[in-house]
């Protein structure tokens, strides 16, 4: 009951401060501006990338007649999907390849990174929301609560309060229901907002799902800064310490330690050089079936066994053309070995990202900056699984393309050829993103510590509160 | 020698200070007396030249201050109501900056005689600033003045939130200075310390100076049924 | 007068905590980056190393196996696998030559673009292929930007400047000093003007005792260093004088303290991102996903111009028979090939420049828009001099295209002639795989201008207002 009345002083005396009035007219111009500038993101993007798949579907559907096997190898291309919360928080989508081109025998890496047609001023941030508020919202916060209990000190009015009997623990809760509700204020008209960025093109249930937990992460987020900015102003003697502390904190947090600890486990946790990735997936290739290359010793087995099985002597006797069918086991071979590589790299990234989670102690947005991503769409994550359905739609429509020389050509018939009408009825790139339950499943860690963060700032304040000094 | 020949301040319409004739020779300490607004500080200011006086003129040691701001300077010394010094520096290195300032190269010895005279030892001397008492402020800007030679010196509220022993010992420090043949202008509040230190006792109302009386010649109770019937 | 000042500022900064907290803060940032920009540079020059160490053995192996040909020691059935073959050794899968670009000697100072820069570049019959590392580096961390000197200087200096200024006049003022300092027979000018120049100059002599070993240890050199050094003092003093003007508002130190952070917040933190946003609506560079559809469209129309290419590609060579499809040999087909390829590029020119028109009007949009932040004219300024710039990789690029075009046409006319690649020629190829060195932009004197003009118009409070300030101080 008392930490309503503090609470509701604490918002009489914000609301009627020109510092509440200034910093909230700035961050409100900012927010809509972003809003503004991301707006249509996701809706040119996606436009430009359904326009791109249609043609490059065109493109594989009226292509000359050819042998299948030469279809394979004119190949086609798939591209990256945009998902509707990208506009919020475009994460990594810069720096992955948008294009993939799939054809026989190899598994190639997306092209074309958005980032490279853009100079190097880019790399210094976009005004997206979720810059606005995971990297500026804290500050609103700080600017605002770095006096709340320093001041109180300063002027004696926390003597008279806690000579009036106030418990502690009440003046923490009513502080920071006070500032809660100041955030709230604010923050939640900037979640209708970025919610009508999302209503504009259409999203789907998945996505309002998507969307809910990401503003539950930034209200945690910014209750975290709210934990934060009592503690520093309970602990300093005066309000000028408290701000320098308050706006050090910030900036180790928000502006160094990303990429202080991205740097961190880079060095930590190594990717391999071009020539090293190569060099490895080489050699386990080599030491696979090439399907150009029938000798290796894989191919021989094959062929002898499946001479056997047959009972007849060459392969030119089989019931069905071999190339094609050796073709494919080749194919299903190497996009083992690719896809083992993809993995590890993969693997590579998620030890660095646990290092990132494993820090989290330094900085929560670190959480809210991994947990937003994933629930976007724009981490590293869901660009690799669209990756491994590309290289397993490339194994499959290849497959199609072999099973047809296999089955419908005469062992080294190079020059029979297929038209429009078979390559129309080939398989389609069909992909819509990782189901929600996916993303949830991966975002839950870093949610999960986010939470935490919450809760122990909340009571390490509890326990500040408990022996602050009145004077 | 401080001389004003009616000087006059005005603001827009206010008049801060209004037709003020003042001298006050070496060896004088004259306290000027009066409520919040009565036009002290304002007095001081334009005789620090920190203020344009509207009309009338200024002297110091015979200079006009409006004409030679910068030697006038150099006969004066003044300490403000709140002396709060470098915090960072200790009390020698405190006098020696603003010695140097004021054109005065002095040894280690020297400073520490300056510093004996208002009453800080050595040991004191050499702490900082920050673990300075009020007082001990206080003191080094007596030693301050008292290094510049100045032939006047100019105190706003120098005792306000000094202890009674404190407060006894500035009131000495500031008669031993007078005797050296300096000319003091103090604006206080303090009537008790204005008869114990003033040669003469200027109250002031609106910018006026109402009345002069001699130190000597008044009891405390007298002085202060005076000032009350004054302002 | 000076002398005394710097005296007296040396004195109060070396026995202010806050303030060599402040640098060691500083200091350890630096070291981090200068730390990291070595750690990549070491990576870089490994990978580098191991490019060129595949393709010395792979040249070496050629070279071995052509000489047991051309002596007739050894014989070669399949034409692909012939290292004789100008077309097998030049241009096919297998072959092809790949030029290793040094990395540039100043990306410790400002990584800038070079984290996506390829390492080397490989010329093969379709045309180039970028080989770089940054292919596997994990998106996350390049989408977080670099740690390294730039970032320290163009955010953090700043910061240092604003911690120890935003309160040069206002603690005076609070201290009561000032109006001491007034009453002393010095100006009031000249008492600020030397206590502010002292001022700056500790601080200047501090952040270049933490930089200047810094960037050495960096590996950056040091005319590089030099350079940077000029460059970040300028910018220091912007950010000095920027402080000062707010202690000319007469405000308490509390609220120097928040218009200081506020002003480095918006030029700093939130200019970059609005100046992108603005260059992004006013300028979208459209998505790549239509570029390779373009490409592949124009190749279809370029399949049905062929014949009457070849018409000329015959016309101009009768010593060649022309053939039926079926029938034609695949040197036949490759020499075909080797005459289109420059048609054809010439034939999608037109798509390239639609892509790199729109990204380069984007570009230059931007870097227009610098102006609007010392701190994006000083990134401007540093990824410049560190040649990791945008222009720098371009600049490469063209360095790069224009060899290939050269390797290209050598294995070409070798191929044409029918000739056999013997050591003589190997010695050849090798010359023209040499490193690439990499590019610097040209630099612009803008930042310079820009700095004059933002140091002038941060100095005019100064010039303008000190009679007030003196006046105010009491």
């Amino acid at each position: 009951m008392k930490a309503i009345i503090i609470a509701r002083q604490e918002l009489r005396s914000i609301f009627r401060e020109r510092r509440f009035q200034a910093a909230a007219a700035i961050l409100s111009i900012l927010f809509a501006l972003s809003v503004f500038g991301a707006w249509d993101y996701y809706a040119s993007n996606e436009k430009q990338h359904a326009e791109a798949a249609r043609t490059a579907r065109a493109h594989w559907d009226n292509q000359e007649d050819k042998n299948p096997h030469s279809a394979a190898h004119y190949g086609t291309f798939v591209f990256k999907p945009v998902y509707p919360l990208s506009f919020f928080d475009r994460g990594i989508d810069a720096f992955t390849g948008n294009t993939l081109f799939l054809e026989g025998h190899v598994m190639h890496e997306a092209k074309h990174r958005a980032v490279a047609d853009r100079s190097e001023l880019s790399r210094l941030g976009a005004l997206t929301p979720a810059f606005v508020l995971g990297i500026l919202f804290p500050l609103f916060i700080i600017v605002l609560g770095f006096g709340s209990i320093a001041s109180e000190r300063e002027s004696g009015n926390l003597r008279i309060l806690l000579a009036q009997g106030l418990r502690p623990a009440d003046l923490f809760f009513g502080k920071t229901l006070g500032l809660g509700v100041v955030v709230l204020s604010l923050a939640l008209p900037f979640l209708l907002l970025g919610g009508l960025g999302l209503a504009a093109p259409g999203a789907g249930a998945e996505d309002w799902q998507r969307y809910g937990l990401m503003s539950a992460g930034y209200l945690i987020y910014l209750g975290c800064f709210i934990h934060l900015t009592l503690i520093v102003s309970a602990f300093a003697q005066r309000a000028n310490v408290a701000l320098v502390a308050l706006l050090g904190i910030w900036i180790a947090m928000c502006l160094i330690s990303p990429k202080a600890v991205a740097d961190f486990a880079a060095w930590s946790h190594p990717t391999p050089s071009w020539q090293a990735y190569q060099e490895a997936l080489q050699y386990d290739l080599k030491n696979g079936v090439d399907g150009h290359d029938p000798s290796a010793e894989y191919s021989k087995k094959l062929e002898e066994e499946t001479l056997k099985k047959h009972g007849v002597s060459t392969v030119d006797s089989l019931p069905f053309n071999w190339d094609g069918f050796i073709m494919q086991k080749g194919e299903e071979h190497e996009t083992y070995v690719f896809q083992k590589h993809k993995d590890a790299l993969l693997a590579i990234y998620q030890q660095q990202q646990n290092l990132l989670e494993a820090s989290a102690l330094l900085s929560p947005y670190l959480l809210v900056n991994l947990s937003s991503q994933r629930l976007a769409g724009t981490d590293v994550h869901t660009f690799h699984n669209f990756l491994a359905a590309a290289e397993k739609y490339r194994v499959a429509l290849v497959g199609e393309l072999n099973n047809d020389l296999m089955l419908n050509f005469k062992y080294g018939d190079w020059d029979g050829k297929r038209d429009k009408a078979f390559f129309a009825s080939n398989k389609k790139f069909e992909y819509r993103g990782p189901a929600f339950r996916e993303v949830w499943q991966i975002s839950r860690p870093a949610m999960a510590l986010l939470f935490g963060w919450y809760l122990l700032s909340g009571l390490l304040g509890l326990f500040v509160f408990q022996r602050i000094k009145p004077i | 020698m401080i001389s004003a020949r009616h000087l006059t301040k005005k603001y827009g319409d206010h008049t801060a200070l209004d037709n003020l004739t003042l001298d006050i020779q070496p060896g004088e300490i004259f306290c000027l007396l009066g409520q919040n607004g009565a036009g002290k500080t304002t007095t001081i200011n334009c005789f620090l030249g920190f203020t344009q006086p509207s009309s009338g003129q200024a002297w110091i040691h015979g200079e006009d201050v409006v004409q030679a701001p910068v030697t006038t300077k150099k006969h004066l010394a003044y300490l403000p109501e709140v002396v709060m010094l470098y915090p960072n520096l200790s009390g020698i290195e405190n006098l020696e900056y603003f010695s140097r300032l004021a054109g005065f190269r002095y040894e280690r010895g020297e400073l520490l005689a300056f510093l004996e005279a208002a009453g800080l030892n050595e040991q004191i001397g050499q702490r900082r600033l920050s673990t300075y008492s009020k007082g001990m402020r206080q003191k080094i800007g007596i030693a301050i003045a008292m290094a510049k030679k100045a032939k006047a010196l100019f105190l706003d509220e120098p005792t306000s939130g000094l202890d009674p022993k404190a407060s006894n010992d500035f009131s000495t420090l500031l008669k031993e200075l007078a005797k050296e043949g300096v000319a003091v202008l103090m604006a206080t509040h303090d009537i008790f310390r204005a008869r114990e230190v003033a040669t003469r006792i200027g109250i002031m109302r609106e910018g006026k100076l109402v009345s002069v009386h001699q130190g000597d010649a008044l009891t405390a109770n007298e002085l202060e049924k005076i000032y009350l019937e004054t302002v | 007068m000076f002398l005394l000042q710097l005296q007296y500022e040396w004195k109060h900064l070396s026995r202010n905590g806050a303030a060599w907290l402040l640098l060691l803060f500083l200091g350890g940032a630096m070291v981090f980056g200068a730390y990291n920009g070595r750690q990549r540079a070491a990576r870089q020059k490994q990978a580098v190393q191991a490019l060129k160490t595949a393709q010395d053995e792979k040249f070496a192996a050629l070279e071995a196996e052509a000489d047991s040909i051309v002596k007739g020691l050894k014989k070669m059935e399949q034409w692909w696998l012939d290292p004789t073959n100008p077309l097998t050794v030049g241009l096919l899968r297998k072959g092809g030559g790949t030029l290793v670009i040094e990395p540039a000697p100043g990306q410790a100072l400002a990584v800038g673009m070079s984290d996506l820069q390829p390492e080397a570049y490989a010329m093969l019959f379709g045309g180039g292929a970028a080989r770089g590392s940054s292919d596997y580096d994990n998106p996350a961390r390049l989408a977080l930007g670099a740690f390294d000197l730039a970032f320290v200087i163009v955010y953090l200096l700043p910061l240092f400047v604003i911690a120890l200024t935003y309160n040069l006049l206002s603690a005076e003022r609070e201290q009561g000093t000032l109006t001491l300092l007034l009453s002393q027979p010095v100006q009031g000018r000249r008492i600020f003007v030397s206590k502010m120049l002292a001022r700056f100059v500790v601080l200047s002599l501090m952040a270049t005792l933490l930089f200047v070993p810094s960037a050495i240890w960096a590996g950056i050199g040091a005319g590089l260093t030099a350079q940077a050094t000029g460059a970040t003092l300028l910018y220091g003093f912007f950010w000095f004088l920027m402080a000062l003007a707010v202690n000319m508002l007469q405000q308490n130190s509390a609220f120097n303290a928040l218009a200081c952070i506020g002003a480095w917040l918006l030029l700093v933190v939130v200019m970059p991102a609005l100046v992108n946003m603005l260059a992004e609506k006013v300028h979208p560079v459209p998505s790549r996903a239509g570029y390779e559809n373009a490409l592949r469209t124009a190749d279809i129309e370029f399949e049905k111009m062929k014949p009457a290419i070849l018409d000329t590609f015959y016309d101009a060579n009768p010593a060649l028979e022309r053939k039926p499809d079926d029938a034609k040999s695949p040197r036949d087909w490759w020499l075909e090939e080797l005459y289109l390829l420059d048609i054809r590029k010439a034939h999608v020119a037109d798509i390239k420049a639609l892509y790199e028109d729109k990204s380069q009007s984007h570009a230059d949009f931007a870097r227009k828009l610098t102006v609007l932040s010392p701190a994006l004219v000083l990134h401007d300024y540093l990824t410049g001099l560190a040649g990791t710039n945008r222009d720098a990789q371009l600049a490469t690029q063209e360095v790069l295209e224009s060899k290939a075009q050269t390797w290209l046409d050598w294995f070409a006319a070798k191929y044409a002639a029918d000739a056999k690649l013997q050591a003589a020629d190997y010695a050849a190829i090798r010359s023209m795989l040499e490193p690439v060195q990499p590019k610097q932009s040209e630099g612009s004197s803008n930042g310079l201008l820009w700095s004059v003009i933002y140091l002038t118009l941060m100095a005019l409070p100064l010039i303008l207002g000190r009679r007030r300030q003196m006046m105010a101080a009491i």
